[in-house]
């Protein structure tokens, strides 16, 4: 006994220890698996029964599967929206419309796999009943592939008819409500052959065979339209009907029969058409997508081909089984498709593909393990996924598209959801940590139509997971209303109607999945390898620092103001910092120590704050004359001070000056109107057409190179991305971006115009010189753990930017401390005239810019900040790290580093106090 | 000059002020991002337009009950400070929570010993605690009041006071207490659920003592009429739904109420109740005390637009705040009923909340409840704060120190009407008068500016006084000579003739000024006319029987002249509204627009002319349009001599002396109308009676037509409508 004791202890102490062997061994590659393509750094595996994939590291032997494995609701790799012809949207995932039904298919291509996805089946489970086949067909092809139990079966749930002329033996058949039997059956009557019916069985028969002709002919309505022509072919042969009081766990088996004996969809269709019935039609609710990974480097490359995406356009639908009577043979999983009038079937349809969510679970992590996402909200932010809280993140990139947003409702403009959340997405990056494994994920192409999408783990979900979705026919809802409100109160519930993008984008989806092991793994090494992504894409080079931290000063011309005379409202025109008043504000500043002075001058153009279409440059002349102008430029030159004035390319305001064309030169949404939108709450500006970007910025550049100017500052070129579903010459948000960007790189290289650029997404940056407005922080979600800066990680070093103006930050001292942590240079927003001057007029928004009231702050703060920051000038920023609560340190490669408390009161880091509120250049060894 | 200097000084001397603040501020820690704060900040002006303000409080952190070291909250619903604790009560949960300065965990008070047994309360909704701790629950789910000591020891049970005074409840009330409040001498305050006679008032025994604040039954002319009509049981019954019931109250330091009403907010939904239930609160401020203002949204006020308060917080130096579930907003007022700052609002973010439900202050902090379990701590900024010292000080009669705040926070924010109020005031005290005039006209105090104008026109006078006498006495002189000599007179007839002369016309059909014209299908003969008939309404005006006899049958009168005269009475009305001076015009000058403004006065004019003509060719009048038309337009001439004189003359009135003006107007309106009655009379030979017969019908028949175009004006919409929904249909499906 106490032997037996001893071996069964051993026994469960070998076998924990197995399986905790096991769990050590979880980096193992599980035997379903094979090795489809690898690199010297990491291995692609796919399971050919599933399509499933996995990452290996080479090295660390850390795997990341495409679907975290023993999930019971995470088994997909591919997800799409699509709206059927009734305006609901549906939803399908390759596990159960493909991988399960065996509808893909996996090929090996250079470098990795490429695997086929079919959504949706050929035939639906309504498609493999028979509804009436011939006698010899369902004796000699059906009943012989069962077994003797379901062959009995199945012979009980079908009736056998034959039709035979009407004799004493076989007489008419009486139906209730049908008294002109002449017409219907001519001069036969039903029978079985072999058997003698009772009346009422011959009635019930007859009545089955009217019916089951009325359900499944489109062109007969009700049993008194049947005619002998529709069943004149059971004269010669009988036919087994199926009964049409049998239960619908019934139909499910005999599909399940048909399938198992492979009697087919095209063997019933046969069966159908020698009765005079209609025989299934194929699925044409599918979708085809295939997706490639190729294994590039220590880089797994996700491509989907546009051109291999199939929808369903201008197709059939599928409505046999819509028209039923008998109550019996109702519509399963069938689109239901009403036309305008009601009716059923009739217009071709489209399936339009809204979106899909690519690896929308790949390498998920499970609870209880640390790590965050990162998303790129603003500057970038983490959100922790160690604990089980339900948290769900979708945006789009890039902020809203105007076209989609504005303009649908001819009621004014569709308020964004977020117009609070002052940050948009402005980097195609995201990423997600567990423990010492990371992966981060780039958006190489189709980023201009990509949504980030992150969900971190619940009770249920026990998974957290970063991944990303592309709109692919961008969705408007167009409502059916009129301008009397009572009406409109009306339809609003009912009154819409969706409008798509008629094609898909030109642009093919791209991510490149890069992993990251040790200390790489967090965002600071994500940010690096981004980094290296743009500089290797797009050529960014090194600035070359100056020896100090820029100054930039943003300077507001003219604003056209509402002045009454004599009744008659008119714009005037008035100045607040005139040419001159620039000059005198610069040398002002200079005088005080300030240097690398960049000034950005907004309402400089003919028209102020509210200027005409930039097809030329000119000036103000409420801002004084162009020799006046001409001076300020050659000022400015002459102690190296930049200068860029301000231009909007993609907002245009009508004016009387230069009138804009609706139909050419604005860009349409989808409901076909020209999209304007209301810009800070006041005017109503029009969206550019991207097609019509390059000729208006030539237009612009050939006035404007006669002032002799070497910036230019882009206000909104660089950071709005706007599509136009023009029928004639559709541009998607995608391909808006390639133009866009074309555009700065000649402004670049053609116009040989140095950039300024106006809160820049990260496609922007590489053509500028200086970025404004840009983010430092993430949005205050309440989801979000904290923020980090990554945008600033991956661009110091490779071009100079601020924050936003500091003057009219909420809270001053809080900003400096962000601009000091996040190398950012100081930002002022000014005006020469006092705050009173904008009081009640459109401008009120420009309380805080008198530079009178701010100017001894700017300087003092300049000099603090340069003291520090001048050091770092064209450094990149190796690290950053949040050292305690509130106290953060950013290091640069040339070993200096910045450490910044957000606290009160003064708090001590390894030897070094800092003071509350404020920040300390530390070196390489100050550290204790 | 004086005054502008005085300002330079304070820039001066602001820095140290900020700094000083800085030192002020509390230690607590900035946990959250400040530079993207996901609300906006703003204030209304004078014409109830939101317009941009800086940032007044910040959230500096959100917390739910696992930050806090405990577990989750469960629909917590309200909150209070003693000292530097924070007491929730967590209603799902039956408990109060005790959080230390530092928002952590120190207790939960589940239950207390009730007569040898543990009791629990039952989803209790409301609570205070006096400033000795003592701590009183309204224990909703268990009908009653609990006291207990700050160690949860029980003091003493209220049960409901309907059981002794059953007259002065509903029938079948049940007591379910949902607030409750304590005041300095022990009286304690509650709202209960289906109560809607105001706030119960029970002594420190408990014991019943009445209602404060009952809501006073308003009634409009109309429901008065109805209930005239209706029986005395109808009228019992209407009686019953009028009242209102509170959301919330605080009771402030001194004994005074603050308490809102429960629903859409209305102009009397924030009230500031003394201890005998009167509502002594100012509502001097440019919009009313309940929350946004509805011209913020297209004027479409609807009760789904209306700001809905939860709760409210009396803060020092009289100051409000109060917390709009609507769209989770934070208003606050100053003793004036002046709204100072907004903040917060409804969404996922920090500083956002979903089901906002109270609110209170720790020091400068706010404390915001959100139901969902979470709470949100923000922080005033540098301009919340310079606001709050600049009302102290004026609390306290630092009037120069305050001054000086109010000059800085319109650097901050030239968008504030209150500092520019604020330093009008000095600069008035100090005897600037011109510079108080401009810096109230920014303030858009229009009393303000009147008194200080007052001054500066007395100083003004006695500058010029000589002046002023020499120049009278030389007017008085001229007009003398001219009479003497009638030399107007002779000047105008000398002119009269020239022209005709000059144009040669000899022989006469027509005359002008007694000299014959003889050819009347020229130009010039036209043109004469014309000048003769517009002349002439300067006769009708002071002789109308007489007049409008002529007009008609003289043909004095022509449709061009009646063209002009009415096109000089828009002039004359967009003048007004144009050029009336500051004080008296509360119109935004800068969007008077000329063509809706002669809209507004041509559309009347013809409705007039149009329902008349109908009228009187159905009553047997001998008017055609035309002459309706023309009667019409000379009647419209006082109002051209009224008009632009006042617009002058109110330049150099205060606002006392506005009488006259409205006198001017009135009898310029009067004078009008009784030309228009005399018009009708004699251009239809109408009896005076029939005359006013048909004056009356008429402007019936306007409300008529105004009624059927309006009916119609709907209809052509709805029918635009349809088509355009049918071509929409079409072209997208």
């Amino acid at each position: 006994m106490r032997l037996k004791h001893i071996y069964l202890i051993l026994a469960v102490l070998i076998i924990s220890l197995l399986t905790a062997v096991e769990v050590g061994l979880a980096d193992e590659v599980p035997s379903n698996y094979r090795l489809a393509a690898a690199s010297d750094v990491i291995s692609l595996y796919i399971d050919d029964q599933t399509s499933y994939f996995l990452i290996q590291h080479n090295e660390t032997k850390q795997i990341w599967y495409s679907v975290p494995p023993g999930s019971r609701t995470d088994k997909d790799t591919l997800s799409i929206i699509y709206y059927n012809p009734s305006d609901e949207m549906k939803t399908m995932n390759n596990f159960k419309d493909s991988i399960e039904i065996g509808m893909f298919k996996i090929e090996d291509i250079p470098g990795g796999v490429s695997v086929f996805y079919q959504f949706g089946p050929d035939w639906v489970a309504d498609d493999w009943l028979p509804l009436m086949v011939p006698q010899h067909r369902f004796e000699n092809d059906i009943l012989p592939r069962l077994s003797d139990k379901d062959a009995t079966w199945l012979a009980g749930k079908y009736k056998l008819i034959s039709l035979v002329p009407v004799d004493e033996e076989n007489p008419r058949p009486n139906i209730v409500g049908l008294t002109n039997l002449d017409q219907v059956f001519g001069n036969y009557t039903v029978a079985t052959p072999g058997k003698k019916l009772s009346d009422k069985d011959r009635n019930t028969l007859a009545q089955l065979l009217l019916d089951t002709i009325v359900g499944a002919r489109k062109d007969v309505n009700e049993r008194a339209d049947v005619r002998l022509a529709h069943m004149e072919q059971l004269i010669e042969t009988p036919a087994y009907v199926i009964d049409n009081t049998i239960r619908p766990w019934d139909r499910t088996d005999i599909q399940n029969m048909m399938q198992a004996i492979n009697y087919t969809p095209e063997e019933i269709a046969k069966d159908h058409e020698a009765n005079n019935i209609e025989p299934p039609v194929k699925n044409v609710e599918i979708f085809q997508i295939t997706v490639e990974y190729i294994v590039e480097g220590d880089s797994l490359i996700v491509r989907i081909p546009m051109e291999k995406v199939y929808y369903p356009v201008q197709v059939e639908p599928n409505d046999r089984y819509l028209t039923g009577v008998s109550g019996n043979f109702r519509p399963t999983n069938r689109p239901q498709v009403y036309d305008y009038f009601g009716q059923i079937g009739g217009a071709k349809v489209d399936f339009p593909l809204y979106s899909i969510n690519i690896l929308p679970h790949f390498g998920a992590s499970p609870t209880g393990k640390d790590g965050y996402i990162f998303i790129p909200d603003g500057s970038g932010a983490l959100i922790n996924t160690k604990v089980a809280t339900a948290v769900q993140y979708a945006r789009d990139m890039y902020g809203i598209d105007n076209s989609i947003a504005y303009g649908l409702d001819e009621h004014g403009y569709q308020e964004p959801m977020d117009r609070y959340l002052k940050e948009r997405l402005y980097m195609p990056v995201f990423g997600l940590k567990e423990e010492d494994k990371a992966f981060m994920a780039v958006i190489e192409q189709g980023h201009g139509m990509a949504r980030i999408k992150a969900n971190t783990a619940s009770n249920i979900n026990p998974y957290a997971k970063v991944s990303s979705e592309y709109v692919l026919l961008p969705l408007g809802r167009i409502s059916l209303t009129t301008t009397s409100r009572t009406v409109e109160l009306e339809q609003r519930a009912r009154g819409q109607i969706n409008a798509y993008a008629k094609a898909l984008p030109d642009e093919d989806i791209v991510i490149r999945y890069t992993f990251l092991t040790g200390d790489e793994a967090n965002y600071v090494g994500m940010a690096l390898r981004f980094q290296e992504h743009l500089v290797n894409k797009y050529g960014m080079t090194r600035i070359d620092p100056k020896e100090n931290l820029p100054f930039y000063l943003e300077l507001t011309g003219a604003a056209p103001m509402q002045k009454s005379i004599m009744g008659i409202p008119r714009e005037v025109i008035t100045s607040l910092t005139s040419y001159n008043q620039v000059q005198s504000i610069v040398s002002e500043l200079l005088q005080n120590q300030v240097k690398n002075i960049q000034v950005r001058y907004l309402g400089w153009r003919e028209g102020g704050l509210y200027p005409p279409l930039p097809s030329r440059a000119r000036l103000e002349s409420e801002l004084g004359t162009s020799q006046e102008f001409n001076n300020l430029v050659s000022y400015l030159a002459e102690n190296d001070v930049g200068f860029y004035p301000d231009v909007d390319f993609l907002n245009i305001y009508d004016d009387q000056i230069i009138k804009i064309d609706l139909k050419k030169d604005v860009a349409q949404s989808l409901n076909r109107q020209a999209v304007s939108m209301v810009r800070d709450n006041r005017f109503e500006v029009w969206v550019l057409s991207p097609s019509k970007l390059d000729d208006l910025i030539q237009k612009f550049t050939a006035d404007y190179k006669k002032y002799n100017i070497g910036g230019l500052s882009l206000g909104d070129l660089g950071s709005q991305l706007n599509s136009d579903f023009n029928l004639n010459n559709p541009v998607s948000r995608a391909d808006a971006l390639v133009i866009n960007q074309k555009a700065m790189q000649r402004l670049n290289e053609e116009y040989k115009l140095d950039l300024m650029i106006n809160k820049a997404n990260v496609y922007a940056v590489p053509y500028a010189s200086h970025l404004v407005n840009i983010p430092l922080t993430a949005n205050n979600y309440n989801i979000i753990s904290r923020s980090v800066p990554f945008y600033q990680i991956v661009m110091h070093g490779y071009v100079n930017y601020a924050g936003y103006p500091l003057n009219q930050a909420a809270d001053y001292d809080y900003a400096v401390l962000k601009m000091v942590e996040t190398g950012a240079a100081p930002y002022f927003s000014w005006m020469y005239t006092e705050g009173t001057a904008v009081k009640g007029t459109s401008y009120d928004y420009l309380f805080a810019n008198y530079y009178r009231d701010w100017f001894d702050r700017a300087v003092a703060t300049y000099q603090k900040a340069n003291a520090v920051l001048s050091q770092v000038q064209g450094q990149r920023i190796i690290n950053h790290q949040m050292l305690a609560e509130n106290l953060y340190m950013t290091s640069y490669e040339n070993g200096l580093s910045v450490i910044v408390n957000y606290n009160r009161d003064t708090v001590e880091y390894r030897g070094i106090a800092i003071e509350g509120m404020s920040f300390k250049l530390i070196r390489e060894g100050d550290l204790q | 000059m004086t005054a502008s200097g005085a300002r330079r000084t304070t820039v001066l001397i602001m820095p140290a002020i900020i700094l000083g603040l800085l030192i002020l501020a509390s230690s607590a820690v900035l946990a959250v991002e400040a530079t993207v704060v996901p609300y906006e900040s703003y204030t209304y002006d004078f014409w109830k337009q939101p317009v941009p303000a800086p940032q007044a409080y910040l959230p500096v952190r959100m917390m739910t009950g696992l930050d806090m070291g405990t577990d989750a909250l469960s629909n917590p619903q309200d909150i209070t400070v003693l000292g530097d604790h924070i007491y929730i009560l967590d209603t799902g949960k039956h408990r109060i929570i005790e959080l230390d300065e530092n928002f952590q965990f120190v207790r939960a008070i589940t239950q207390f010993q009730n007569g040898g047994v543990m009791d629990k309360f039952s989803s209790p909704e409301g609570f205070f605690i006096t400033p000795d701790g003592t701590i009183y629950v309204a224990d909703t789910g268990k009908e009653r009041v609990v006291i207990l000591d700050n160690d949860g020891n029980l003091l003493g049970i209220i049960t409901s006071p309907h059981l002794e005074y059953p007259d002065f409840f509903p029938p079948r009330f049940v007591f379910r207490p949902r607030k409750i409040g304590v005041d300095s001498i022990g009286r304690i305050y509650l709202i209960a659920q289906d109560l809607y006679d105001g706030i119960v008032v029970l002594n420190n025994d408990g014991e019943f003592t009445g209602f404060v604040g009952a809501p006073k039954v308003k009634r409009s002319a109309l429901e008065l009429f109805w209930s005239y009509l209706q029986s005395e049981e109808q009228r019992q019954r209407s009686q019953l739904y009028l009242p209102i019931e509170y959301a919330s109250f605080d009771v402030d330091k001194e004994g005074f109420i603050y308490a809102v009403v429960a629903g859409p907010a209305e102009n009397e939904a924030l009230k500031k109740l003394n201890p005998a239930g009167q509502d002594v609160i100012n509502r001097t401020g440019f919009v009313p005390m309940r929350g946004d203002s509805a011209a913020s949204f297209d004027n479409n006020e609807s009760n789904d637009t209306r700001s809905r308060f939860v709760d409210v917080i009396g803060r020092e130096w009289g100051m409000v705040s109060v917390l709009d579930r609507q769209r989770g907003r934070i208003f606050t007022y100053d003793g004036l009923g002046n709204l100072l700052y907004v903040f917060g609002g409804i969404g996922d973010a920090v500083g956002l909340f979903t089901r906002p439900q109270a609110i209170t202050t720790r020091g400068e902090q706010i404390l915001v409840l959100d139901a969902d379990g979470r709470l949100t701590v923000f922080e005033p900024t540098v301009y919340a704060r310079l606001i709050h010292e600049a009302l102290m000080n004026y609390d306290r009669g630092n009037f120069t120190r305050s001054t000086e705040i109010w000059q800085e926070l319109t650097r901050i924010n030239p968008n504030l009407d209150l500092a520019h109020t604020g330093i009008g005031r000095a600069l008035f005290y100090d005897g600037y008068y011109a510079e108080a005039m401009e810096a109230y006209r920014h303030g858009q105090n229009r009393s303000g500016y009147s008194s200080a104008f007052a001054k500066y026109r007395q100083q003004w006078v006695n500058e010029n006084f000589q002046w002023i006498a020499w120049s009278a006495i030389a007017v008085i002189l001229v007009i003398y000579l001219i009479a003497k000599h009638q030399l107007y007179y002779r000047l105008k007839k000398a002119i009269g003739r020239k022209i005709v002369e000059s144009w040669g016309e000899t022989a006469a059909t027509v005359t002008y000024m007694g000299v014959p014209i003889r050819d009347t299908r020229t130009f010039k003969a036209w043109f004469l006319r014309l000048l003769d008939s517009l002349r002439y309404s300067l006769h009708v005006i002071f002789h109308p029987f007489d007049g409008y006899w002529d007009l008609k049958y003289e043909k004095r009168g022509t449709v061009g002249a009646a063209n002009v005269l009415l096109f000089l009475t828009i002039l004359a009305w967009v003048f007004r509204r144009q050029y009336t001076a500051f004080i008296f015009n509360t119109i935004r000058v800068q969007y008077v627009n000329i063509y809706s403004e002669a809209s507004s006065i041509l559309i009347p004019i013809l409705l007039w002319c149009a329902c008349n003509w109908a009228l009187t060719t159905l009553m047997e009048g001998k008017g055609t349009f035309r002459d309706i038309y023309v009667a019409t337009a000379y009647a419209m001439t006082p109002l051209i001599l009224v008009f632009v004189p006042i617009s002058l003359v109110s330049h150099v009135l205060i606002e006392a002396e506005g009488v006259f003006l409205t006198l001017a107007q009135s009898i310029a309106l009067i004078w009008m109308a009784a030309l228009m009655f005399v018009g009708t009379m004699v251009t239809h030979e109408y009896t005076s009676f029939k005359a006013i017969l048909t004056s009356v019908s008429t402007i019936a028949g306007i409300a008529v037509v105004l009624f059927i175009m309006m009916l119609f004006m709907s209809l052509v919409v709805q029918v635009i409508g349809f088509v355009y929904r049918v071509y929409l249909e079409v072209a997208f499906r």
